[in-house]
């Protein structure tokens, strides 16, 4: 600073150093002009501006002198303070901070900045700290009050502030017709010790679509825990890992969802006996917080017939050879090297949506609307599962007509077109009798049941009962089907008693599994035995609400308590159970044969009164 | 309530024992719809008094039977109330 002024103002390079953290606020620099300072020191004072407090006196004194003004008697209008609507003000995700001016050659800067550029912030402090350039100290002391700066002052979070680098990144995303399963691999490494929590980022579009999110470290079973914050443009998934990760230690996390309704049918109309083609849509590149040595989109299809695929553009920087590469059935994005953090500079420049256009060989599945009924009997040990189910085939509408003859000469020679459903194959549980397969018509008999025996409790229900329905008419693109199905089970097969608290636990499946179906809408009740008390129940995972009413039928006084929680987007992953627990006494469970016998004690004693009433229409004569 | 301990506990627990084993409703239906409309007919030919004590006691007899004999006959024919 001294040598500035000595020498005046352009002598000497002067650069100030800039660090931006990846998310907002203002630059701070000093600036000295000695002219100025020249000015300031040798004019003639200047007419300083007087504090209110003496323009106040001031005034009083002249009011009192006589001799104030006007303006000061007047009555003023009186100005309402309007109440200025809150503007909710954007939390800050970075924060800028910079050196003051000193002077270095900008080769030897751009040395260090080149060192440091995109990597987290106790990385490059490490860095500086041990360099043996000149302006590595003063460097490192403005990034450690950056880094201070930005966690006390913009309530920036401590553990989020970069301290991973992807090494790799691999996503895979299986094509289906209504679901699109996602697998995104992130291979790790820390950067600093003691890191416990890794960022995910997905983009607005995919986590719309999104209806399942688990995480695990690769190899493993078990899922980690997460927490979600969902952002103006992207939601963020905090997961914190099993234990903690040194620095330079490695780890492949693997994050997996399922996506409903991501593909559409292309073209939108096709013919009885035409091909069935779907379009999918995603982003380049993978959204990640962190800087990415290399990344790789891998989408896969069914079938290798795909259409076509868009080739990225602008992606020169990371890729050398093609963008994109197709192989059987298989299309390669990448690999693109040297990704640095995806800020929304970097989206807007770089960012593009990529689709591919396949052949899908099997009918688009939807259930448009569930509604399951699940009935517990403690007097028949019988647990009755009612499925009222309204099937959709969401692929191309049929063009024309439909031709039964072209259909059966189809069949006929096995050669079915893929976006017909002809028949539909269930896992039902083990187990079961009485079912029954209705639709608005009457009792449908085109089935088939095979059914599995039911396995001890407590041994894993490894077989299903597999039904294989035949709708009335086969679904086409388009096509809507409503049919009730529903079985009988034995109660033993589904709770289980504590003789020492009285708690009954009931096991209730959310839905059957309907492989490559997507679920809309599912509404699921379930009705507990009347006098059933101390209801509570634990589900698998978040439903859209849970209601607790009463449910009257056959032989019921009171009602009896029922459960409805309300479910969207459901895949196969999320055919678990729901566990209820509840307890009945002795008491309530006999309260229904008391009900049925008070009911015929009045009939009885309507009988006795009956038989005295005398409704002869002249008196009996006595014989004498 | 936590779900995997909810679900370890119900794997673990014995299953549910009814108060009836289920195999006897029907004839336990049989049985006691019998023996209601027995003693409902008994109590019918009993004499007219004032205070129609014996009858009364009959006639609760027939109904208490006869309500469990309902609820195992609906059992039996399927409605598992």
């Amino acid at each position: 600073m001294q040598s500035c002024l000595r020498n005046g103002t352009q002598l000497g390079r002067r650069r100030a150093v800039l660090a931006t953290t990846a998310i907002p606020s203002s630059s701070r620099s000093i600036t000295i002009n000695p002219l100025g300072w020249v000015r300031e020191k040798l004019a003639p004072g200047m007419a300083e501006k007087q504090s209110s407090k003496e323009v106040e006196s001031a005034k009083q004194l002249a009011r009192q002198e006589g001799t104030g003004s006007v303006f000061e008697s007047l009555p003023q209008a009186v100005v309402q303070k309007t109440k200025e609507a809150k503007v909710a003000k954007e939390k800050p995700t970075s924060h800028k901070y910079s050196t003051a001016n000193f002077k270095i050659s900008h080769r030897k800067l751009n040395m260090l900045a080149n060192q440091i550029t995109g990597k987290p912030i106790d990385y490059a402090i490490l860095q500086m700290q041990f360099s043996e350039k000149r302006a590595s100290s003063r460097i490192m002391n403005m990034l450690a009050t950056a880094k201070d700066h930005a966690i006390r002052y913009k309530k920036l979070d401590p553990s989020r502030l970069a301290s991973f680098e992807n090494t790799a990144i691999v996503r895979t995303v299986e094509l289906g017709g209504s679901v699109v399963h996602v697998t995104t691999t992130y291979a790790v490494r820390a950067l600093e010790n003691n890191a416990k929590v890794y960022t995910v980022a997905l983009s607005k579009h995919d986590r719309e679509l999104t209806s399942h999110v688990e995480v695990r470290l690769k190899g493993q079973d078990k899922a980690l825990q997460f927490k979600e914050s969902a952002d103006r443009d992207y939601s963020l998934f905090d997961v914190t890992l099993p234990k903690t990760l040194s620095a330079n230690k490695t780890l492949n996390i693997v994050f997996e969802n399922i996506q409903t309704h991501a593909t559409k049918p292309w073209p939108e109309i096709a013919e009885q006996g035409g091909d069935q083609a779907l379009k999918y849509t995603t982003d380049l590149f993978v959204l990640s917080p962190y800087s990415t040595l290399v990344q790789r989109t891998k989408v896969r299809s069914l079938s290798p017939r795909i259409i076509s695929y868009t080739e990225p553009k602008g992606v020169e920087v990371f890729t050398g050879d093609a963008a994109a590469t197709k192989s059987g059935a298989n299309v390669v994005y990448g690999p693109y090297k040297d990704v640095p953090v995806t800020t929304s500079d970097f989206i807007g420049q770089y960012q593009q949506p990529v689709t591919v256009h396949y052949h899908h060989d099997q009918p688009v599945l939807e259930v448009r609307k569930l509604r399951r009924a699940v009935e517990v009997s403690h007097w028949g040990a019988n647990i009755n599962t009612q499925d009222d189910i309204t099937l959709h085939n969401a692929g191309p509408k049929l063009k024309g007509h439909f031709s039964r003859l072209e259909h059966q000469m189809q069949a006929y020679m096995k050669q079915s077109a893929p976006h017909v459903l002809p028949a539909l194959t269930l896992g039902l549980p083990p187990g079961i009798r009485d079912v029954y397969y209705y639709d608005t018509i009457g009792n449908v008999s085109t089935s088939k049941l095979r059914v599995a025996p039911l396995p001890p409790k407590g041994a894993q229900r490894s077989q299903f009962s597999i039904l294989e329905l035949r709708p009335r008419y086969p679904l086409l693109g388009g096509w809507n089907y409503s049919f009730t199905l529903g079985w009988d089970a034995p109660l033993e097969s589904a709770v289980s008693y504590d003789k020492k608290t009285g708690i009954y636990t009931l096991a209730v499946p959310i839905m059957t599994p309907i492989p490559g179906a997507v679920v809309n809408e599912e509404e699921l009740q379930i009705i507990l035995p009347e006098g059933a008390t101390d209801v509570n129940f634990v589900t698998p995972f978040p439903g859209l609400s849970a209601v607790q009413d009463t449910h009257v039928t056959f032989l019921d006084t009171v009602g009896r308590p029922s459960i409805t929680l309300q479910y969207k987007d459901l895949t196969i992953k999320h055919a678990q159970d729901i566990y209820v627990t509840y307890k009945v006494s002795t008491l309530a469970h006999i309260k229904k044969a008391l009900a049925v016998a008070t009911a015929l004690f009045l009939l009885f004693a309507l009988g006795g009164i009956a038989r005295r009433v005398d409704l002869s229409i002249s008196p009996k004569k006595k014989v004498q | 309530m936590d779900y995997d301990a909810t679900r370890a506990l119900h794997s673990s627990l014995p299953a549910f024992q009814p108060l009836i084993p289920v195999q006897i409703l029907p004839f336990l239906a049989l049985v006691l719809l019998a023996a209601t409309f027995g003693l409902a007919f008994y109590s019918s030919t009993l004499p007219k008094s004032t205070f129609p004590a014996k009858e009364l006691a009959v006639a609760s007899t027939a109904s208490i039977l006869g309500g469990f004999g309902v609820v195992a006959l609906f059992c039996t024919a399927g409605v598992y109330v």
